[in-house]
């Protein structure tokens, strides 16, 4: 039985991201110049936020931090960027490409993530461009890997095991397209496209509008019997129905989250508050 | 009172039997003494070839009316004043100061003796007076490998050249500094030396070629100098000047105020720059000769882990030194051998590290290992002092290193090479501690452009070493100074320094003139000094420096002050290079050439430009960029864009610190 919950906003002022997602014009901020500013190795700290939607995170090598400070030297500032695909399925030749930037860039390690995306540590920020841009050339990409927008979709990551995991695998790569920020921002910033004047701003990110989501928005899609994605702590998961050997549709589940604030009793995480059925028409 | 060699016209031998005479004699004795010597002084005037003879010697310290009167009656008689040869004129080329100093010390003794003096560097002298000049004394260093110093370049060249006047009327002199491990030691002095002769002037002193510690062979030059010119000038200056100095007249110290105010005429030629009064009046308790045990306060690696380079940061307290200096200045720091390396060669030469040496000419006495330890170079191999040990040990193979024509060959073993080597390669084993000692230059200071102002850390000084370290010779070499610091120096231990004032590289006196300094390595510590005093001072000039070294995470010295200061806006801009970050090398010229419009932009604004750091490399590349940017920004040729650079440089607005 469906049931109608409003939940109330939370109480206090915006957090300070939203004023630096607002003021940055579709996720531009200052970052171009920022990159190319030799005299630090890190970014200013809005620039850091937006860095996320591109699909970096600024950190610093901890155990040199109050050695470096002795010596007069800012933090050993390097960039971890993620590389998104759905359902973790990339090609052979992307892989090997994923193999050779973590040696060239990297640290030399290549992490596997929770969601099934691909992790580089230890990038500089001289080297942010070339990474980012052959990742690109791979035909995969860092966009929305991190921050306020739909990340990394998952999914059975092999879609040879039966027709309905290579149709759920197509779904799971066009939900992932269909809810990919369309900013032209990530093409300036990174593969040197040509800024483009265009007065019709609302065009810019239909589905996101200026400020993008509140927080990171995560969806899984599972074929039964298994439940290797975790559906239910997806905020939107998805469960195939499987008819005469079809896909028919998916059971939807919603309001999953692993996100809690540590001692803050008002965030919590759940599994999923509701569900419903799609049909394939839907 | 005391007459010294160095404040008087006699040598050692004179003054001591001076000394020991003069207080004997009664006021009566004084006095017929003083006639005497007045009428043996005109009598040996007329008996000399005439030249011209000044009736009075002006700027003499009045002396007591009796003798005075005596002596200027006895020298009323002798001829007219013709003041041609009483004109000495003084030029000196000067890269760090040292030859400056000198000759305004010289200047001053000169005045003493009732000289006009012309003092000027050779950057500031009219050519065109030269062909007047009677009497000529050259004060000259030799920089790099055998060339002039920057300021000397274009007299060099005039004399040179086919303008070089003939100078059959002109006596002259040479003094030149340098360093012995060079192999074209005292070079620009010799050539100046030998030029002068060839266009026709009298030598009346022979040149005295000075080592790195100069302040000895210097003053008896100039001791010689003096005593040639009073010969040759054949004034009654010299019994008139004798008595008033016999009458008890003050000795004169000798840094100091003008010798009888008004009476002196000298033309004092625009000295370089901003020699200050400061330094000039308050003569420190310590100095080059007597120097300040410093202690340390902080000692800290600037690189990162992981880099390819050490470099300290070393702090300093002066206080209690009296040492006033400003940013552009250097630090001498006398380091002390590698306790390693003295015991090494002790054994290989077979002495007993015990055993007691003279180590000096006053007689006094140390142990060898002592003295090896904290007196003597035993790390560079200099011709003089190699040549010598051939003699000593009679050894045909060292010999052969110095057959003529065949200057290759010492060069050659030297490079790289010290004098462990040399006791091994030669077999110089057994040689006595007590000949071969002697021989062995003392060690040298090693100098340090000092990081930071006075005004910023009053009772301190900063200082940016990197440490040396190298293979060679199948052995590991280090730099004795910053292998010192590296390795074995720790806060509350002191070293001796003194301060060495550098008039050619100094911060525009007006605060607001925009700079642009360009610094890579280690050459970016004076910049550290200038911003810091820019910031006390609340200088609005525009500030632009150029750094760079090998790699950024690890070797960008100073990092977050600049970032500091780049906020703040005492430094204006800043441009990196960091070589090894990526395939293709880049160096601060390459990022000057990418900003040339705005660099130019500045330089006609009157933006002085500062050049620190390695010379053999990085000084010339910079120069050609700056020619470049000159060249293509101004729209000039390549002899206008070298007219434009040479005028800022008569500006004081291109200077350089390079080594």
């Amino acid at each position: 039985m469906a049931e109608n919950r409003t939940i109330p906003a939370q109480a206090g002022p915006p957090s300070d991201v939203e004023r630096i997602k607002r003021e940055s014009n579709y996720l531009r901020g200052t970052l171009a110049e920022s990159l190319l500013d030799e005299i630090t190795g890190g970014l200013p700290h809005d620039d850091e936020r937006l860095m996320k939607f591109h699909g970096s995170y600024q950190q610093d090598d901890r155990d040199l931090r109050n050695e470096r400070a002795k010596q007069k030297l800012e933090p050993a500032y390097q960039f971890m960027v993620r590389v998104r695909a759905p359902g973790g399925v990339v090609t052979p030749e992307q892989w090997l490409v994923l193999d050779r930037l973590a040696q060239e860039y990297g640290n030399g390690t290549l992490r596997l993530t929770t969601r099934q995306s691909f992790q580089f540590h230890g990038v500089l920020k001289r080297n942010l461009k070339p990474t980012i841009r052959a990742v690109n050339e791979v035909l995969l990409t860092t966009l929305a890997a991190c921050g306020d927008v739909n990340r990394n979709v998952m999914c059975n990551p092999n879609p040879y095991q039966s027709d309905i995991h290579a149709e759920v695998y197509q779904w799971a790569a066009k939900l992932s397209e269909h809810l990919a920020p369309k900013t032209k921002a990530y093409h300036e910033i990174w593969l040197d496209e040509e800024k483009v004047a265009d007065s019709r701003g609302e065009e810019e990110e239909p589905i996101y509008g200026p400020v993008y989501l509140p927080r990171k928005f995560k969806i899984g899609i599972a074929v039964p019997p298994s439940n290797d994605i975790d559906v239910f702590s997806q905020d939107i998961g998805f469960i195939a129905i499987v008819e005469d050997g079809k896909l028919a549709g998916f059971n939807v589940a919603a309001g999953g989250g692993m996100g809690m604030t540590h001692g803050d009793p008002t965030t919590y995480r759940s599994l999923r508050a509701s569900s419903a059925f799609a049909g394939r028409s839907s | 009172m005391q007459l010294l060699v160095t404040n008087s016209p006699f040598n050692e031998e004179q003054t001591e039997l001076l000394n020991r005479l003069l207080p004997q004699l009664t006021e009566s004795q004084r006095l017929w003494l003083s006639g005497y010597l007045t009428a043996y002084g005109s009598l040996a005037a007329f008996a000399a070839a005439p030249s011209g003879t000044p009736a009075q010697t002006p700027g003499l310290p009045s002396a007591p009316a009796a003798s005075a009167t005596g002596a200027a009656s006895l020298a009323a008689p002798v001829s007219a004043p013709q003041p041609v040869s009483n004109e000495v004129t003084v030029l000196y080329g000067s890269q760090t100061g040292n030859a400056q100093r000198l000759a305004k010390s010289f200047s001053e003794k000169l005045k003493q003796h009732g000289f006009q003096v012309e003092l000027s560097s050779m950057s500031d002298y009219k050519t065109n007076q030269l062909k007047k000049v009677r009497n000529l004394f050259i004060l000259v260093s030799t920089h790099g490998e055998g060339d002039p110093p920057d300021s000397a370049i274009s007299f060099y060249e005039f004399l040179h050249g086919k303008k070089a006047p003939k100078l059959e009327g002109t006596r002259f002199s040479v003094l030149s500094l340098g360093d012995s491990s060079y192999e074209f030691f005292c070079k620009t002095g010799k050539d100046f030396d030998k030029r002068l002769e060839e266009l026709g002037a009298q030598r009346i002193a022979p040149r005295v070629d000075c080592d790195v510690d100069y302040d000895e062979p210097a003053a008896e030059w100039m001791e010689q100098a003096i005593q040639a010119l009073l010969g040759a000038s054949q004034s009654s200056a010299v019994p008139a000047e004798a008595a008033a100095a016999l009458a008890g007249a003050a000795v004169l110290p000798q840094v100091s105020v003008p010798v009888g105010g008004a009476a002196a005429v000298a033309t004092v030629a625009a000295v370089a720059g901003t020699a200050t009064a400061v330094v000039e009046k308050a003569a420190p308790a310590y100095s080059r000769t007597n120097p300040f045990q410093a202690e340390v306060l902080e000692n800290l690696n600037l690189n990162g882990r992981g880099s390819t380079q050490e470099t300290h940061h070393l702090e300093l307290s002066l206080e209690g030194s009296g040492f006033q200096f400003e940013p552009g200045d250097c630090l001498g720091i006398f380091p002390q051998n590698h306790p390693e390396l003295v015991d090494e060669l002790i054994a290989e030469l077979g002495w007993n590290p015990e055993q007691l040496v003279v180590v000096n000419k006053q007689g006094e006495e140390r142990p060898i290992r002592d003295a090896l330890l904290n007196q003597f170079e035993i790390t560079v191999l200099t011709k003089p002092v190699v040549e010598q040990l051939a003699n000593l040990s009679g050894n045909s193979g060292l010999k052969e290193l110095f057959a003529p024509g065949q200057e290759h060959r010492f060069r050659e073993y030297a490079n790289g090479r010290d004098l462990l080597d040399l006791v091994r390669d030669y077999s110089l084993r057994g040689l006595p501690a007590s000949d071969l000692i002697p021989l062995l230059r003392k060690i040298p200071a090693r100098l340090y452009s000092i990081a930071s102002s006075q005004l910023a850390y009053p009772d301190e000084a900063h200082l940016t070493i990197r440490t040396v370290r190298y293979e060679a010779h199948g052995r590991t070499r280090y730099g004795v100074c910053s292998s010192l610091i590296a390795d074995r120096v720790q806060p509350g231990d002191t070293l001796p320094v003194y301060v060495h004032h550098n008039p050619n590289f100094k911060l525009p006196s007006d605060s607001g003139t925009p700079i642009i300094m360009i610094g890579p390595g280690t050459g970016v510590a004076p910049f550290r000094a200038f911003l810091q005093e820019r910031e006390e001072i609340g200088a609005d000039g525009k500030a632009w420096l150029f750094f760079g070294d090998r790699n950024f995470l690890t070797d960008f010295l100073y990092q977050v002050e600049w970032q500091r200061w780049l906020k703040d806006g005492v430094l204006t801009r800043m441009d990196v290079a960091f070589s090894r970050d990526r395939k293709e090398k880049v160096y601060v010229q390459h990022r000057m050439l990418e900003k040339s419009r705005e660099l130019f932009r500045w330089l006609e604004d009157g933006a002085s430009v500062y050049v620190c750091g390695d010379e053999k490399h990085m000084a010339h590349d910079v120069h050609k960029a700056l020619l470049s940017i000159i060249a293509r920004e101004g729209g000039l040729n390549e002899e206008a864009a070298e007219a434009y650079l040479s005028d800022m440089q008569k500006q004081k607005r291109y200077q350089r610190d390079v080594y």
